[in-house]
């Protein structure tokens, strides 16, 4: 008989699929494991989370005390463990209006990382159909999302969305493609956005195909996380006119944790690389943000 | 010797003549730089940066305010936004913008240098 060896790896990271606040799922992890010296916190970003915080407990216990969680930010190990989907059931109504494209997508997350939705759609005609998507996670940095959309009484389409955060989480390369099945319909795009440009913006220089028409865009957001402005200049290669276009983005516009509603009024008439995948919220500079949205002791 | 007792994981025994020290947590936050009047304003864990920089009368011509940063109570610095965590007894620092040459400037320097030059030469004639 072969000698066998068990590795018990402890688990000191607590849940975040129950209904309770960080606070509360820390104090029922110290109740229920009083030998523990820390806890492990994955601020949780639309289902998933990239960097962690090791809490110590005495810390932890004399920052309670006093009501204020401030220092214990800097007390806390954070580390990059990558990104890792966590607990999610989000349901999203998301809205696109511009002049002559203009979509509703209801969806909801029916597994970890799986939604299913139905959609509304203008442009040309009216349609209607379902879709599903999963979000699959490429690399430590890198997120992607394939999906297929069926509409009534037309060919599947199907979509491929990628996003990679650089190393020093200052830019990110993102890229999408859309096909209709059976049919010469292909947009392909790609493109890189730099953060935080002099405090400012985040500057976009993109370039795709759409229907055999090449066209590069360049354009500034300005905002927060809840509302954006894009402001930019597109151009279509052997067209010598560049057109000025605006996107008016509003994310999570009821702020609820588990029901996300954008908005996203645009002049554009294509709205193919209006919902790219961004991994800007999961970078190091947002732990700030995120430690002050959920570590609180009121 | 001075024993951080938080660093210590066994019990730790007193003798006597030894002292406790237990220091005061501190309520306030620091304001000094480049801003109207250097102060120490009172803490709040939701005020940003920039409600600090208020406390202290706001900046001056000279602050370069996107260089600001926080210096922590163990010492360690960072760049502060409006996201950033301030924890109480930190320093908020505001740099003063470290100028580039100006016009005026510019012209004070070639002119001196101008100056000293003609007096060389006419000295130089004088003596020829």
């Amino acid at each position: 008989m072969l000698p066998m060896s068990v590795h018990a790896r402890e688990i000191n990271q607590i849940s975040t699929d129950s209904s309770k606040s960080p606070v509360e799922n820390i104090d029922q992890f110290f109740i229920q494991n009083s030998q523990k010296k820390n806890v492990i916190w994955a601020p949780k970003v639309k289902g998933k989370s990239k960097y962690t915080f090791s809490i110590p407990k005495n810390a932890y216990l004399i920052s309670k005390n006093h009501a204020d969680a401030s220092d214990l930010f800097y007390l806390s190990e954070q580390t990059d463990s990558g990104l890792k989907f966590q607990s999610n059931k989000s349901k999203n109504i998301d809205i696109v209006i511009s002049e002559n494209n203009s979509n509703l997508i209801l969806s909801q997350s029916i597994l970890s990382n799986i939604n299913a939705g139905l959609f509304l759609k203008n442009k040309e005609k009216i349609s209607f159909g379902v879709n599903l998507n999963k979000d699959v996670i490429i690399s430590k940095n890198a997120l992607g999302n394939f999906g297929v959309e069926q509409a009534k009484d037309e060919y599947m389409v199907f979509n491929a969305k990628f996003v990679k955060l650089s190393n020093n989480e200052n830019s990110e390369l993102y890229g999408n493609i859309n096909h209709k099945f059976k049919s010469n319909h292909l947009n392909v795009g790609i493109g890189n956005t730099w953060f935080d440009i002099a405090n400012q913006f985040d500057l976009t220089l993109g370039i795709q195909e759409q229907g055999k028409k090449v066209e590069s865009e360049v354009y500034a957001t300005f905002g927060d996380e809840t509302t954006k402005l894009q402001i930019g200049f597109d151009q279509i290669k052997n067209n010598s006119n560049m057109n000025m276009f605006f996107n008016l983005k509003f994310e999570n516009t009821l702020n609820k944790e588990n029901f996300g509603t954008n908005i996203i009024f645009s002049s554009k008439d294509s709205v193919f690389s209006l919902r790219n995948l961004s991994l800007k919220s999961f970078r190091k500079k947002n732990l700030d943000k995120l430690w002050k949205k959920y570590m609180n002791y009121n | 010797m001075t024993i951080n007792i938080m660093d210590l994981n066994n019990n730790l025994y007193l003798q006597d003549g030894d002292k406790l020290m237990l220091p005061k947590r501190p309520s306030h936050v620091s304001v000094v730089g480049a801003v109207q009047r250097t102060t120490v304003a009172s803490y709040n864990s939701n005020k940003t940066y920039k409600d600090y920089i208020f406390s202290a009368g706001g900046l001056t011509k000279m602050a370069d305010i996107r260089k600001a940063y926080l210096l922590l109570p163990n010492g360690e610095s960072r760049l502060v936004d409006n996201n950033t965590v301030i924890p109480v007894g930190s320093v908020v620092v505001v740099p003063p913008k470290i100028d580039k040459l100006s016009i005026l400037g510019l012209t004070d320097i070639i002119s001196r240098v101008m100056g000293n030059i003609a007096t060389s030469i006419l000295a130089i004639n004088n003596v020829n």
